[in-house]
């Protein structure tokens, strides 16, 4: 074994004498300026996100990297980023199968992740027909 | 906005901006479609720093030139743009249909509809995604791309976790690492394919480029400087986690590319960013019926065209990495070419109109693009991974990840003649996912090419019809 315990030193920028980690409470970069906070249901639970923000920065940024499940029960988080694989599929406002990184963050959004097969019929009423 | 332009350009990232900055201004009517919100791209994503902080250091020229050129054509009145619109299609005469959502601000839901606009002049600039080396356990989540971490970074200024591997072919991977610790993230390791001896073989081809070589050095500094371990020669083999990524064992590889048993050693992280090079995105080209070309040094299929930057299909250009991957630069310099096409064939330019650009001028472009095609091959020729990679994949490891296919269903049925891309996605269902092939789509033709030894010819490239991108049905129902 060339090299052993690696993995498991302390390295990267703390090692850099008295620059500060920012992350204490999620992995927001603290220098970007950002918008209006807002509220996002995920799950069930309040998380904060900001203005200007994709659905996907959003939840990574709160620590949830599993966002959609396959037929077979595994999870699938983010690989692209850019509206090419759809791994990143959660339902929004009730709509199921959305790009979550193409899609922006609204003020009470509720974003339920890891829907499996089954749960994803859509109700009767839902409008194939139109926006009414 | 209009039914019928002048020209239309597809993708507003720099071949379509630069194209769209040497029309304006001739009297044309120029409509420019993005899938995406902003203006640029992927390359020109612009990260909102407080006021407090200095002006980061930005050793890439070309992105203060495309935000220049975003700037100029944001004013002008010629230039017509539509957000959030994906061309489903390219039909006779050049009639494009477009899906187009309305985003609207708060609470309310997107409404959609499918619109048809005609173009007399088409370019189209649609770029490139990432290519895949799959591995076992590539599918979790945590296992990200590197385009992925720096969308987060610069468009939403989130990192991907709270340490971070980097593994691939790719030279981004020093670019990225180095955002990274810009931003104060840790990188747990940097896993290169390329071993020393084998970027050293490669140098000769960098030619007159040598100031990215300068920009390298750069980067590693910054490696060195915050102590990153920096692995050369070492290959991902298996991705490992409960119900995301935890941890990825990684082994020693030989020249040829073969991994060397008992050279393997375990790392932990938060996440895994892989890359390993560029695909040109030509699903639409293909759809519309542009003749392709197989080019090993310029990443794959790339759309064949002619000195005008003219596809096989009249009046459709083809512009930036969709031509061959190269690098903004090569972008910027063919999306001017087509424009400078576009406007001597409607006689906008001239040899009496002496003022506007010129033979000298279009003479330079063509040198600068050869150039710019020269650097592409040490470009890619780095990114490449060796064959003997794609047949080693093991036969649990899934291919096709929208169907779940896996290296051992593939393996049978090329065994049993399915030896083109077209075959064995019948065969097997591979590339007939959501993503309509594109993540798996390369890898199916190096596994294919691998396996058989066929030639590229042979194996073909994958079919695309319209809708080239998903879309509701409901957009239909509403048109």
């Amino acid at each position: 074994m060339p090299f052993p315990r690696i993995g498991s030193r302390t390295m990267g920028a703390n090692t850099m004498g008295n620059r500060k980690l920012n992350f204490n409470r999620d992995l927001r970069i603290a220098s970007v300026q950002r918008g209006p906070k807002i509220m996002l249901m995920v799950n069930g639970k309040k998380i904060l996100a900001y203005e200007g923000e994709s659905v996907h920065a959003a939840l990574i940024a709160a620590g949830i990297q599993n966002f959609r499940i396959t037929k077979t029960g595994e999870s699938r988080g983010v690989l692209c980023g850019m509206g090419i694989c759809y791994e990143c599929l959660v339902t929004i406002d009730n709509i199921p199968d959305q790009r979550a990184c193409m899609t922006m963050v609204r003020d009470n959004m509720e974003i339920i992740t890891e829907v499996p097969l089954f749960q994803k019929q859509k109700p009767e009423e839902n409008n194939m027909n139109g926006n009414e | 906005m209009n039914v019928q332009y002048h020209v239309i350009i597809v993708g507003s990232g720099i071949a379509g901006l630069s194209a769209a900055a040497t029309l304006a201004g001739h009297g044309l009517d120029i409509l420019i479609i993005d899938e995406s919100g902003h203006r640029g791209g992927q390359l020109l994503r612009k990260t909102r720093l407080r006021p407090s902080c200095f002006s980061k250091f930005e050793p890439d020229l070309m992105k203060s030139k495309g935000f220049d050129l975003v700037r100029t054509i944001n004013k002008d009145p010629d230039i017509d743009w539509l957000f959030n619109a994906r061309v489903l299609g390219i039909f006779k005469d050049r009639r494009l249909l477009v899906h187009i959502e309305d985003i609207k601000t708060h609470g309310e839901k997107a409404s959609e509809k499918i619109i048809e606009v005609r173009a007399e002049n088409l370019i189209l600039a649609t770029g490139a995604r990432e290519k895949y080396l799959p591995f076992k356990g590539w599918t979790l989540p945590g296992v990200m791309s590197l385009g992925s971490a720096q969308i987060l970074m610069k468009s939403y200024g989130v990192l991907p976790a709270h340490n971070t591997l980097i593994a691939g072919t790719s030279p981004l991977m020093m670019v990225l690492a180095s955002e990274i610790l810009g931003n104060k993230g840790k990188v747990t390791a940097l896993v290169d394919e390329n071993s020393m001896i084998k970027k050293l073989t490669f140098l000769p081809l960098i030619k007159r480029h040598w100031p990215k070589l300068l920009e390298g050095a750069f980067y590693t500094s910054r490696m060195v400087l915050n102590r990153v371990p920096v692995l050369q020669g070492y290959r991902v083999i298996q991705a490992s986690g409960n119900k995301g990524f935890q941890s990825v064992i990684i082994a020693k590889t030989t020249p040829r590319g073969d991994v060397i048993q008992g050279t393997e050693v375990r790392f932990f992280s938060g996440a895994l960013l892989v890359g390993y090079g560029f695909a040109p995105n030509i699903e639409l080209p293909v759809q519309a019926g542009c003749k392709l070309e197989y080019q090993e040094n310029k990443g794959g299929w790339v759309v064949k065209v002619d000195e005008t930057l003219e596809s096989s299909c009249r009046s459709v250009y083809a512009a930036g990495e969709i031509t061959g991957i190269a690098g903004a630069k090569k972008s910027f310099i063919q999306g001017k070419l087509a424009a400078i096409s576009i406007l001597k064939k409607v006689g906008k330019i001239n040899a009496r109109n002496p003022k506007k650009i010129f033979t000298a001028e279009i003479q330079r472009l063509l040198f600068l693009n050869h150039q710019q095609t020269a650097y592409s091959s040490f470009l890619n020729r780095l990114c490449q991974v060796p064959a003997s990679a794609y047949a080693a994949i093991p036969d649990e490891t899934i291919i096709c990840r929208c169907e779940q296919i896996t290296m051992g269903t593939i393996k049978k049925n090329i065994q049993q003649g399915f030896d083109t891309i077209s075959s064995l996605k019948k065969a097997t269902r591979c590339g007939m996912g959501r993503c309509q092939g594109r993540i798996c789509g390369p890898v199916i033709f190096d596994i294919i090419t691998a396996l058989t030894q066929k030639k590229p010819e042979h194996i073909g490239c994958s079919l695309s019809r319209a809708p080239v991108k998903n879309v509701n049905i409901k957009a239909f129902l509403n048109s």
